[in-house]
């Protein structure tokens, strides 16, 4: 999936530097910074960036999209619609950051939006990167089990603040939701987790109740 | 002498302006890894980071190229594109590909280093050529040399502590390919450099012969060849 964040004014001219010395690039003058939407409904989302006139469509099965690489430290900004509501988005995301943008349903039939926001930390190369996005506030004392054994592998993630580990690699590994101490739903098969590999775990509310999902946290490009 | 675990090998070398010149790494270390029985192909492209051999970067400022048994063929200005390393490795077929990249990615002007960026360019390139099956060795930046007393005063702001971090950083990013630490190779501003960050050919020659012994004691495993 590939979409550009246009913010005007910031292209600067090459033919400004000066072409008698040779000067060989060495990095970019600051970090990367992502961000992916996630749609929280079974209605299609559809995001338009302002100055494109390209869009973004979220429908059935894809409910997320990779992270998308937006300018650090400048808003992204456009359009997010749903079932003939149109809301504005503006999203700053700081150089080095990944921010998950959730479009929940407002009351009324809106969007609302989570903004979460993850610094990178440089993983374990041997190991699988797993992180829990909670996104429902209805769920209280969220907490992500392995599946068929009192083993917590998340407790409820502070607001605005993900948790991570690293696992070790495996074929797969069936999670269970608790919320309020009781089992909510079937337990969740995610896998395989394959080592230096990103993927997260996102608590999203539903019609039937607080619902997880997983996804791999990829990058567009 | 034992012969060395390159012996009836095909490398492709990959690196940055650092093999781009007739002066530069390029030559003394292709002929190292030919005097140690391997096939090599070396490919310098100016200014290009890992990324660049995954979507391709085109009209580099410079390059050049060195095909088995040639002599170093030098690109001008805008005469030559980074390309698709999966395509490369095709062609060669390559029982192991040397990168030898860092300093078009350590920002030595910025703070802080971009990390997520060099991350993102290293696994891009690393992932593409761990599914074509061949072994990766990288080898990470040398330490350069400051003009004057400033350390942090030269063309390309190169610096001990950002190279330092760099090196440090590959390490733990470049998996699965085997690393190589330049910087065990000599002390800072050992070398001599002409601009704080490219060496003089004595300071290359130094390069390729501590490159080269690394890559030959590396286990067989490392880098394709059978035990």
């Amino acid at each position: 999936m590939r979409l550009a964040f246009v913010i005007g004014g910031l292209a600067l001219s090459a033919s400004a530097v000066s072409a008698e010395i040779a000067l060989y690039p060495t990095g970019p003058a600051q970090d990367s910074a992502y961000l992916r939407l996630v749609n929280v409904s079974a209605s299609p989302l559809v995001l338009t960036p302002d100055g494109t006139q390209a869009t973004l469509n979220l429908a059935g099965d894809t409910f997320a999209t990779d992270f998308i690489a937006v300018p650090g430290g400048k808003t992204a900004k456009g359009t997010l619609s749903r079932d003939g509501h149109q809301v504005p988005l503006a999203v700053t995301v700081a150089p080095g950051d990944f921010a998950t943008v959730f479009a929940l349903p407002a009351a009324g039939g809106g969007i609302e939006q989570q903004v979460v926001t993850e610094p990178f930390d440089l993983p374990n190369q041997l190991k699988a990167s797993l992180a829990f996005f909670n996104a429902d506030a209805q769920c209280s004392d969220a907490k992500v089990n392995v599946a068929g054994k009192d083993l917590d592998l998340f407790q409820k993630a502070p607001a605005g603040n993900p948790r991570r580990q690293e696992l070790n690699p495996r074929a797969q590994l069936a999670v269970q939701l608790v919320c309020a101490e009781a089992n909510i739903g079937a337990a969740l098969e995610i896998g395989p987790l394959q080592a230096n590999k990103r993927y997260s775990l996102l608590l999203i509310p539903s019609p039937g109740g607080p619902r997880l999902v997983a996804v791999t946290d990829s990058v567009a490009n | 002498m034992a012969a060395s675990v390159l012996a009836g090998l095909t490398l492709l070398v990959i690196g940055e302006s650092h093999m781009s010149f007739p002066d530069s790494l390029m030559n003394p270390l292709y002929d190292n890894l030919t005097q140690q029985g391997a096939t090599v192909h070396a490919i310098g492209a100016c200014g290009a980071n890992p990324a660049d051999w995954v979507t391709p970067k085109l009209k580099l400022d410079c390059g050049a190229t060195r095909e088995p048994g040639e002599k170093i063929k030098v690109m001008s200005r805008g005469t030559m594109d980074t390309q698709p390393i999966k395509d490369v490795i095709a062609k060669d077929k390559p029982d192991v590909v040397v990168l030898i990249m860092g300093d078009t990615m350590a920002s030595y002007k910025t703070t802080p280093f971009p990390k997520v960026w060099a991350y993102q360019s290293v696994t891009a390139l690393t992932r593409q050529i761990a599914d074509t099956g061949a072994k990766c060795v990288w080898v990470g930046p040398a330490w350069g040399k400051a003009n004057g007393s400033n350390i942090y005063e030269n063309t390309y702001g190169k610096n001990q502590v950002r190279t330092q971090l760099v090196a440090g950083t590959l390490a733990n990013m470049v998996a699965p390919c085997t690393y190589i630490d330049s910087t065990h190779f000599s002390k800072p501003g050992e070398w001599i450099t002409s601009d704080g960050q490219h060496f003089t050919i004595a300071g290359y020659k130094s390069w390729a012969a501590a490159i080269g012994k690394s890559i030959s004691e590396l286990p067989a495993s490392a880098v394709g060849a059978k035990p």
